[in-house]
């Protein structure tokens, strides 16, 4: 048998593989490729150092400077507008709804002796919240010691975003068991006005389907660090997470569903994370394609660079802290966790509406992390009117009992969750403070912060992501890029 | 040269130190650079007490030194390095050891001590371009395919090393990287079943060829590792005269070919391969009377002339993995297990007899089954999940030729594995169990260990590694007094 193999046909064979590539790499048209605008940690950090930095970063290495100027204009809208029809989505501006509980403590700087000198704080804060108005010190890392208190703003999402809202939500249904009907929702925050007997349920379906991190359709990066209950760092990590939104889509288009395939499968968006650091974690790609169906499992995938291989992760691995962190896969992007009648049922209610004081987003980037006791700094509050509501957990195997919600009324986006365990003691808590952009109405994930703490196991991870807009197609998602970006 | 490469050695200590856990993320104009790597010293302590075929006490101390190197030119390109020096410090310190020198164990100095030969210090080495749906990486690579761990049926592209024994079941130190170019294109679909499907070709031109290394019998050549197979009283197999003929060079005999159509359906992953290509384990035969040594401790080993060759092998097969989310209990955790198939069919794989000293082919069936799955037990892990992989797989010989057996394999050949591991303390310790079980010999390979993990920078870990045998020579019996406690430490930066 003539085990020869010419050089022509192999070269033959590359070519027609090429030729196929270029006529079908779907690059989409009129936005540049994510990857052409990503920035690596290390110039990242050039701008904003891990620690003990108050540089305003975003003004520097922000959408607005990074981004092309066609590109970013596409992304912005005139402010008034998006003000005004956001305040009709909503029905107010959340400045008109706070200034009611302790009236008396105004905009100015304060410390944490203020703070626990003055009773009005612990009414404007919850619990979990007060208790981190204090210097740094262990168990956990993210201690506020001193903030200001700026002027309640009014926030918004873009025009489109707004827009796409008052187009659709009032088709937009429950079941007769309080269930999402998901065919009858299209784009837009699905419950801008929660009403009624599931009102706490529609609030769920408003951070389901939010529009944080440009609608989903972003690149980040982000530093993370595991700190033990002496604050000592015992894990040290990069990742890259990518996010495409595959239904409800409004900004970047086309609207409503990406594609047919997202339609017909009801997938709700796909990422991918990429680990690049630390040493053992290097080059692990998970790769997620997540639907809107609470009944309908996401399908996942691993690639392990230990094996070379991609591996079928199971999709309902769902109560697992993952990568060394200390939040779940379901609470993993800020709430992975589906709302279903047979798997792990919740029990939903809103138990209060009242404003909080509560830490603002970051317009610019200046808050930063001291190195000593590991402190939140630079933090700016304002009072936001909220909802507290309350999941109950149907299945007493389930490694949470209970979740309570801080959801901002006007954004609907949550600024803290805690986790009970099923003996009722709290477990883990997530607060957000996320990055807006006025001229965009846009949420981001950074350059906020993310703070996970383990309260049983006295452990923290803090997340400090850097987070832009990014177009991506199906050819930047799926099992590919577990081969591509992988080790 | 030794004294180079120590200080090579010393060159990685710096550089860890200095980039700490995170290693290197910087850019060298418009080209980022990710940097990593790892200093590891693992050391081994005999315990089943004095043989000829292993050192009672102290036997290894087995270190590696890896750098790891990824350089991204733009979105599309990029270039991966690795090096890595690894070598065993048991050769200096047991150098004036009497029972070391009696055993022959310093004769294996030369393989064994230090890993200088520059494919060994090249590890990875290739670029890598992917427009759009296409993905082409050539260079000095790993590729692996197949489900199963421990045990390997469709994963055959790249060789392993053993030559530091089969108690580490981490792959990616024991695998071989070789030259290849591979290929792969992503079929744009817009089916509501099908998220991806992809083609893959991987080429071999044989441009170093390199077989298995490690698990060589005759303690001069295979160190502590080499297999005992006892010929009777005081008298062992020794090693090989060997006349084994590779393929040279770039020559065509050498070239291997797979391909691969890969998707993902739904929840589940398929795969269709072909490969056909060289074995990296030689077949041999006996072609003249044995020589015969007298080791310092008074053992024959008798040395066998052989010849051989890498056979051809073809084989064909599918991997199948899918979770079954109905198959979860809340009770245990709610996770459902995911299940791994394999099954290849081999055209014609070359065997030697056992009795006749002659190659025989036949077609053969190798079929694996594994599953990966996660429990709850709060009675003994209140916070963390069990994970539990067991394995069974089965190698069966079509048309076995029962008047001259095949050597080292009945017809149906089964084998079986089980990981179980856990963590406590938020991941910071973990202990682990591995049982894999030569079943159709009556063998079995147990492995205890425990992790430490205080940070991310550093590893430490203790264990036992223990064998049992029918005291035949076949399967683990091989290494029935290969037993050993081991602990290792490793830096990673």
């Amino acid at each position: 048998m003539s085990t020869k193999k010419s050089p022509k046909s192999l070269t033959s064979m590359l070519t027609m593989f090429i030729a196929l590539s270029t006529t079908t790499a779907g690059l989409a048209e009129d936005w540049p490729h994510p990857d052409t605008n990503r920035l690596n940690q290390a110039q990242i950090e050039k701008h904003k150092a891990r620690y003990d930095d108050p540089r305003p970063y975003m003004n520097v290495i922000g959408p607005k400077q990074v981004l092309p100027a066609d590109m970013y204009n596409k992304l912005s809208f005139d402010v008034t507008a998006m003000q005004k029809t956001w305040e009709e989505v909503v029905g107010f501006r959340a400045p008109d709804l706070v200034g009611k509980i302790a009236p008396e403590i105004k905009p100015g700087k304060y410390t944490y002796k203020d703070v626990q000198n003055n009773p009005a704080f612990k009414e404007l804060m919850w619990p979990e919240l007060y208790n981190r108005i204090r210097p740094g010190a262990p168990p956990h890392a993210g201690n506020i010691p001193e903030f200001e208190i700026v002027p309640t703003r009014q926030y918004y999402y873009s025009l489109p975003i707004a827009k796409e809202t008052l187009k659709s939500y009032k088709d937009v249904q429950l079941d007769q068991d309080g269930y999402l009907k998901s065919e009858t929702y299209k784009a837009g925050i699905p419950f801008p006005r929660p009403l009624g007997e599931h009102k706490g349920t529609q609030l769920v379906y408003n951070i389901w389907h939010r529009y944080e991190g440009f609608e989903k359709n972003y690149l980040m990066n982000s530093r993370f660090a595991g700190f033990n209950s002496k604050l000592e760092l015992d894990f040290d990590g990069i990742i890259e997470l990518d996010s495409m939104r595959l239904q409800g889509r409004c900004v970047m288009g086309p609207v409503g569903y990406y594609d047919q395939r997202a339609e017909a499968n009801q997938e709700i968006f796909t990422l991918y994370q990429i680990y690049r650091a630390p040493r053992d974690n290097n080059g692990t790609v998970i790769s997620g394609l997540y639907f809107s169906p609470g009944d309908k499992f996401d399908n996942l995938l691993l690639y392990l660079p230990s094996l070379r291989r991609a591996r079928k992760l199971s999709t309902t691995d769902t109560q697992d802290p993952i990568g060394g962190s200390d939040v779940i896969y379901d609470d993993g992007g800020g709430w992975l966790t589906k709302l279903s009648k047979d798997r792990y049922p919740w029990k939903i209610n809103v138990i209060e509406e009242r404003e909080f004081l509560v830490p603002a987003p970051s317009i610019d980037g200046s808050e930063y992390i001291s190195s000593e006791g590991l402190e939140l700094r630079g933090m700016k509050f304002e009072r936001r009117p909220m909802y507290v509501v309350d999941m109950i957990q149907q299945d007493p195997n389930y490694v949470y009992g209970k979740k309570r919600l801080y959801i901002d009324k006007e954004t609907f986006n949550y600024a803290s969750m805690e986790n009970y365990d099923q003996k009722g003691r709290l477990y883990r808590t997530l607060d957000l403070t996320y990055g807006f952009f006025p001229e965009m109405g846009a949420f981001a994930w950074g350059p906020g912060f993310y703070l996970a703490k383990d309260h049983i196991d006295k452990h923290s991870t803090l997340y400090q992501p850097y987070n832009l807009p990014a177009y991506w197609t199906r050819v930047d998602m799926g099992m590919r890029v577990l081969i591509k970006k992988g080790k | 040269m030794r004294k180079a490469y120590l200080q090579i050695g010393a060159l990685f200590l710096v550089l860890g130190w200095a980039t700490g856990a995170l290693g290197i993320e910087t850019s060298l104009g418009n080209v980022n650079v990710n940097s990593h790597g790892y200093v590891n010293l693992g050391m081994t302590y005999g315990i089943a007490g004095k043989h000829h075929d292993t050192q009672e006490g102290f036997q290894s101390a087995v270190f590696n030194l890896l750098t790891e190197n990824e350089f991204k030119f733009n979105r599309n390109i990029k270039a991966f390095v690795s090096a890595m020096l690894t070598g065993d410090l048991a050769y200096p310190i047991l150098d004036n050891d009497r029972d070391w020198q009696d055993r022959g164990f310093d004769d294996s100095e030369d393989e064994l001590y230090l890993d200088t030969d520059l494919r060994d210090l090249l590890q990875e080495a290739h670029m890598t371009w992917t427009p759009g749906n296409f993905f082409l990486r050539a260079g000095k690579q790993i590729v692996q395919w197949g489900e199963m761990d421990v045990f390997r049926i469709m994963d055959q592209i790249n060789p392993l090393d053993q030559s530091r024994g089969i108690g580490d079941v981490e792959f990616e130190t024991t695998i071989l990287p070789l030259w290849l170019v591979r290929a792969e294109y992503y079929v744009p679909t817009s089916s509501n079943w099908l998220n991806d499907f992809g083609l893959e070709f991987v080429f071999n031109p044989n441009a170093d060829f390199r077989p298995n290394r490690g698990l060589e019998i005759g303690n001069d050549v295979g160190g502590i590792w080499a297999p005992n197979v006892e010929l009777g009283p005081g008298t062992v197999l020794g090693s090989f005269d060997d006349n084994i003929d590779e393929p040279d060079e770039w020559d065509s005999e050498g070239f291997d070919y797979a391909f691969r159509a890969k998707a993902n359906i739904r929840d589940s992953l398929i795969t269709f391969n072909y490969y056909y290509g060289r074995a990296h384990a030689p077949v041999r035969r006996v072609v003249g009377p044995p020589r015969i040594t007298v080791a310092g401790d008074g053992v024959a080993e008798i040395h066998l002339p052989t010849e051989g060759h890498y056979p051809r092998i073809r084989n064909t097969g599918v991997t199948y993995t899918t979770d079954v989310p109905w198959m979860s209990s809340s009770a245990l955790g709610g996770v459902a297990p995911a299940f791994r198939i394999e099954a290849l069919y081999g055209f014609d794989t070359t065997f030697a007899t056992a009795l006749t000293n002659r190659f025989v082919k036949r077609d053969e069936f190798h079929w694996g089954i594994g599953v990966d799955w996660k429990i709850k037990l709060p009675i003994l892990n209140e916070r963390a999940y069990f994970y539990i992989t067991p394995q069974i797989t089965n190698r069966m010989i079509i048309d076995y030729p029962d008047q001259e057996p095949i050597l080292s394999l009945e017809d149906d050949n089964y084998n079986a594995s089980l990981l179980i591991n856990t963590s406590y303390f938020h991941n910071k310790v973990i202990p682990s169990f591995v049982w894999a079980r030569d079943i159709t010999n009556k063998s079995d390979l147990w492995k205890y260990q425990v992790t430490y993990d205080p940070n991310s920078s550093w590893s430490f870990t203790a264990g036992a590694l223990l064998f049992s045998g029918e005291g035949d020579g076949k399967g683990f019996d091989v290494f029935d007094n290969k037993d050993q406690l081991y602990a290792n430490m490793t830096w990673k930066f």
